[in-house]
């Protein structure tokens, strides 16, 4: 008990590393998975246990007992402890509840000897994420990002279409150059002060006048971020990639790897630098580009042909809501509520394309599959679009209020504008779903949905319990008091 | 849980026996006596209920609670004057819809019926909410969710058409809410603090004079279920939905809730009194529904389909509604209020006795009505009262109404509001007539006899009962199901004996 009192920091992400590693080596899909769950269930655990403690104070851990500005930092708090314990919960779901669709859209196409190494990259995924969580060192930032960035890589290229391989290709060129903008910025911020240790660099920026090197750091590191999660003029690589790949993986990389760059662009923006010399000239910049994102890619999302299309630039287009949120400091409590819920719809969306895509690859609503029978299953895609549309009453109705609320109260008009015109574009994208979903004519070909629907069952209900509880979770979570902004 | 003590127990209960009525579709056989007993026989509690409310809110209490609450919105119900008249007509025609509607879906075959009776109760559910709703966002809510309840009612027969239209009907009412009505509410919220509904309105001095009357059109606009003239395009589309439930568009819920909305937000948001400052140099408001009716009055005169003529009709008598609210005067306050609720009535007469027509005979166009008269006497004469009724002929509802208008508009010496009343009640006589002439044209006994009825109705009835050998076309209404005639009765009664349910609108309104 001491140890587990006194390492968690390093446990946590130990736990999932040595998973990783045993599943490499048990050469069997059944124990792979069970592994996997085994290490996730004590992570997450590990993880709850963290935050009673996170919540009376931020903890630093030193790795190896070397101290601060040499050694490797760890550190909690509760803005990232709330987030680990959410993507190890995602992960554990993705794994319980997804069994029969991971192994029917994507470990059947894997060679027979070589399938459990899918869940050992999973692993491997999560110990990029939760590293790039924990850590308080810039270059262990980095370092996590790459090992995330290359387990994803392989993870992308699976699936039923060939083409994946080309979408996780480009994924790579993309995801490389971006990481390697990340590291030219760390390397700016190395030059100006010495240091890579984030609370240290702070210190050192603070007692000195900012410079052109710092902002050119800053600019190289969010350009990178920017184009990591496919932000507006760099979402493209995303709408190839995702298009081609086995939607059942996007439930659980969509959903994470947005919530990601917003943190590491909060870590970066807030706690290296002063935030008040440049959140004005961060707003100038990424505010239009926000506003440009929301209205292209709803608009894109609109005019799609295809089923999967639609919800990928609608995520494409969540991307823009978030930077815009980003951008208001007041905000903070809003952007996390955006970001858990923005998750759970597009996991809900993504397993009902995963669910269809397992009878008929081809979704173009030209041709849409008419769906016989399934009438469980057709009333949890209505609770799912009902909740991803935004309309009354749902928590996605919910937050975009708040938002309103927010850009007036700003004075804001043009984003009010903006927003306004998205979420009237997003629910007429709704439409069109459910349309191709629910009035498909008859002579089209039919399928019959026979995988079992435990997963949409429970994030459907996750749905309801998250509109009733979302003021209490965030409240819990300690979102609402102004930590860091 | 101190908000449950008291007439609070009332409400509550009032809105559970309504959701208990959820249920009893799933839980009973298609077309058993058991699911016609529980729902009407919960029907008639709710409206039980809800004069027990009415009787405690003519004493002076008026319970309020809250539901949810999301800090500065929440959802909140309270009880007040507008909002029982609307809570009482839904809940008497709630009554009328149910009966009407099981034996109209079992004689026509339609199948799911009890998805379909779950929706129709959901419907008049939200509506109830809507009347009750204490504030702008819940009535916000309850306004987007009765657009929603009213998909699978409208996309109950499926087909190309129909899947078409409904979008068409969606994007219209979702888009001008999202669009024009909720950053109206939401900018009054921020700017206010608050959005509870007051009498005599909140927001005075809060606004510039440009902005406000800004946030008024958006807001008028914005409640599209009232049917102003862009954004009327909805309901014609809604129209490939059947009879019971155009009926209950048309006449029930979702058009009244548009209007019930506007009336709302007229008195409780913005206030009488401080509109007429607001259009004291010329109150340019009423040419908005003026042009809603010239144009709908034309349009009705090129159709020959009943449906289409019934839905350009509804608009016709919404605008005439509308204009008596926007000449923001507390008299032609009171002439809107009657004139919803006397529509209602001679719309649902209407429309019933257009869905027997079509039960008996597959009717689609004016010309497939001739010889009704003689095979379904009944049924004309219903035909003739509502078209009467709207057309403004004493003694009936439309009159009452209308002249509760045309005072109001010389009150004002308002001579374009009374000109614009004379022209729409002469086309209306001019639609009206057309389609009675089709019923009553004479024809002779050869035609009758051939004339095609659904198999149901052709069949010949025992010669024990009818006691004389006849031709079965003669028959065919004595074969209708009782609860449809007495649906329809009930409806009647409110159209002919309006002078009293008038007086009642008037006690009410006295509250205000």
């Amino acid at each position: 008990m001491n140890i587990l009192a006194k390492h968690f920091p390093a446990l946590q992400i130990l736990i999932p590393l040595a998973g990783a590693l045993l599943a490499t080596l048990s050469f069997n899909r059944f124990f792979a998975w069970i592994i996997a769950i085994i290490s996730m269930l004590l992570s997450l655990v590990l993880s709850v246990y963290a935050f009673q403690l996170t919540k009376i104070t931020s903890i630093f851990y030193a790795f190896g007992n070397w101290s601060a500005p040499i050694g490797i930092e760890y550190r909690l708090d509760n803005l990232n402890q709330p987030i680990i314990i959410f993507i190890n919960s995602v992960l554990l779901f993705f794994l319980v509840f997804g069994k029969e669709l991971i192994n029917a859209t994507i470990t059947n196409y894997i060679e027979d000897g070589k399938q459990h190494i899918f869940y050992s990259l999973l692993l491997f995924a999560q110990v990029g994420y939760l590293g790039v969580l924990s850590t308080n060192d810039l270059f262990n930032i980095y370092v996590f990002i790459e090992i995330s960035s290359l387990s994803t890589y392989v993870l992308m290229s699976k699936g039923r279409s060939s083409k994946a391989l080309i979408g996780a290709f480009d994924y790579l060129i993309m995801g490389t150059i971006g990481a390697t903008l990340i590291l030219i910025g760390i390397g700016f911020l190395f030059a100006r002060t010495g240091s890579l240790n984030i609370s240290d660099i702070a210190n050192i920026l603070s007692n000195s006048a900012s410079s052109r090197l710092v902002m050119t750091a800053v600019a190289f590191f969010i350009t990178g971020v920017i184009l990591k999660m496919a932000f507006f003029p760099m979402h493209f690589w995303m709408v190839r990639s995702y298009s081609s790949t086995a939607p059942f993986v996007l439930t659980y990389l969509a959903a994470i790897s947005s919530i990601l760059g917003v943190y590491i662009t909060l870590r970066f923006i807030h706690f290296t630098i002063d935030n008040k010399t440049i959140i004005t000239t961060l707003s100038l910049i990424l505010r239009p580009i926000a506003i440009f994102t929301i209205a292209i890619c709803t608009f894109l999302a609109l005019k799609s042909s295809d089923f999967k299309k639609v919800i990928i630039y609608s995520t494409a287009s969540q991307i823009g809501y978030i930077f815009l949120l980003i951008t208001i400091p007041e905000a903070k409590q809003l952007l996390f509520q955006l970001l858990i819920i923005d998750a759970v719809n597009k996991i809900a969306l993504f397993t009902i394309v995963a669910h269809i895509q397992n009878k008929k690859e081809d979704l173009g609503f030209r041709n849409f599959v008419y769906i016989e029978k399934s009438t469980f299953f057709k009333i949890l895609i209505a609770f799912s679009l009902l909740f991803s549309s935004g309309m009354p009453i749902t928590s996605m109705f919910l937050i975009k209020i708040n938002m309103f609320d927010l850009l007036i109260s700003k004075n804001l008009i043009t984003e009010l504008v903006i927003v306004v015109l998205g979420s009237t574009l997003a629910l007429l994208y709704h439409l069109k779903l459910a349309k191709a979903i629910f009035f498909s004519p008859y002579h089209n070909e039919t399928i019959k949905i026979e995988t079992k629907l435990y997963g949409l069952t429970a994030i459907v209900i996750i749905q309801i319990v998250s509109l009733i509880y979302m003021n209490t979770m965030t409240t819990i979570a300690g979102y609402t008091t102004s930590v860091i902004l | 849980m101190m908000q449950l003590a008291g007439p609070n127990i009332l409400v509550t209960l009032t809105i559970f026996i309504g959701i208990v009525n959820f249920i009893t579709p799933f839980i009973s056989k298609e077309d058993s006596p058991v699911r016609s007993f529980f729902l009407i026989a919960t029907s008639v509690s709710f409206l039980c209920n809800v004069l027990m409310l009415d009787y405690l809110f003519l004493n002076g209490i008026e319970p309020s609670f809250t539901i949810l609450n999301f800090g500065k919105y929440s959802i909140a119900l309270r009880l007040e004057s507008l909002g029982m008249i609307f809570l009482n007509l839904l809940a008497v025609l709630w009554i009328c819809s149910l009966l009407y509607t099981i034996k109209f879906l079992s004689i026509n075959e339609i199948k799911n019926s009890n998805r379909f009776l779950f929706f129709l109760n959901c419907c008049i559910m939200t509506g109830s909410f809507i009347a009750l709703s204490a504030n702008l966002f819940t009535m916000f809510i309850f306004y987007e969710m009765l657009t929603l309840f009213t998909i699978p009612l409208i996309a109950h027969s499926p087909g190309k058409k129909s899947t078409q239209r409904l979008l068409k009907y969606l994007k219209i009412l979702g888009i001008s809410s999202l669009v024009l009505l909720l950053p109206a509410i939401i900018i009054i919220y921020v700017t206010t603090g608050g959005g509870n509904f007051t009498p005599g309105g909140f927001i005075a001095g809060h606004f510039k004079d440009v902005y406000a009357i800004t946030l008024l059109l958006m807001m008028i606009f914005g409640t599209a279920k009232s049917a102003l003239f862009p954004l009327h395009g909805w309901l014609p589309s809604a129209m490939v939905a059947s009879y019971p439930v155009s009926a209950l568009l048309h006449a029930v819920v979702v058009v009244k809730t548009g209007l019930f909305c506007t009336y709302k937000i007229i008195a409780y948001v913005f206030g009488i009194a401080y509109l007429q400052t607001l259009f004291s140099n010329y109150n340019w408001l009423v040419l908005l529904p003026i042009v809603t009716i010239a144009y709908s009055s034309i349009q009705v005169l090129r159709f020959n389909e009943i449906k289409m003529i019934l839905a350009y009709s509804t608009i016709n008598q919404l605008s005439i509604a509308l204009l008596s609210v926007f000449l923001l005067s507390p008299k032609g306050f009171v002439a809107a209020v009657m004139h919803m609720v006397s529509h209602s009535f001679s719309k649902i007469c209407m429309f019933y006795a257009a869905g027997n027509i079509y039960s008996v005979k597959n009717s689609y166009n004016l010309s497939e009505l001739v010889g009704i008269k003689n095979t379904m006497p009944k049924t004309s004469f219903v035909m003739l009262i509502a078209g009467l009724s709207l057309i403004g002929i004493p003694p009936f509802a439309g009159f009452i109404s209308k002249f509760y208008i045309l005072l109001a508009a010389a009150e004002q010496d308002n001579f374009l509001v009374i000109a614009t009343l004379i022209f729409s009640s002469l086309f209306t006589a001019a639609y009206v007539m057309k389609m009675l002439i089709f019923i009553y044209r004479p024809t002779s006994e050869n035609f009758i006899l051939h004339l095609k009825l659904k198999p149901y109705f052709a069949e010949p009835r025992p010669v024990e009962i009818t006691n004389r050998v006849t031709s079965s076309n003669y028959e065919a209404e004595k074969k209708l199901p009782i609860f449809m005639i007495i649906s329809i009765i009930l409806c009647l009664s409110g159209v002919v004996g309006f002078f009293f349910i008038q007086q009642v609108i008037v006690k009410f309104l006295g509250f205000i």
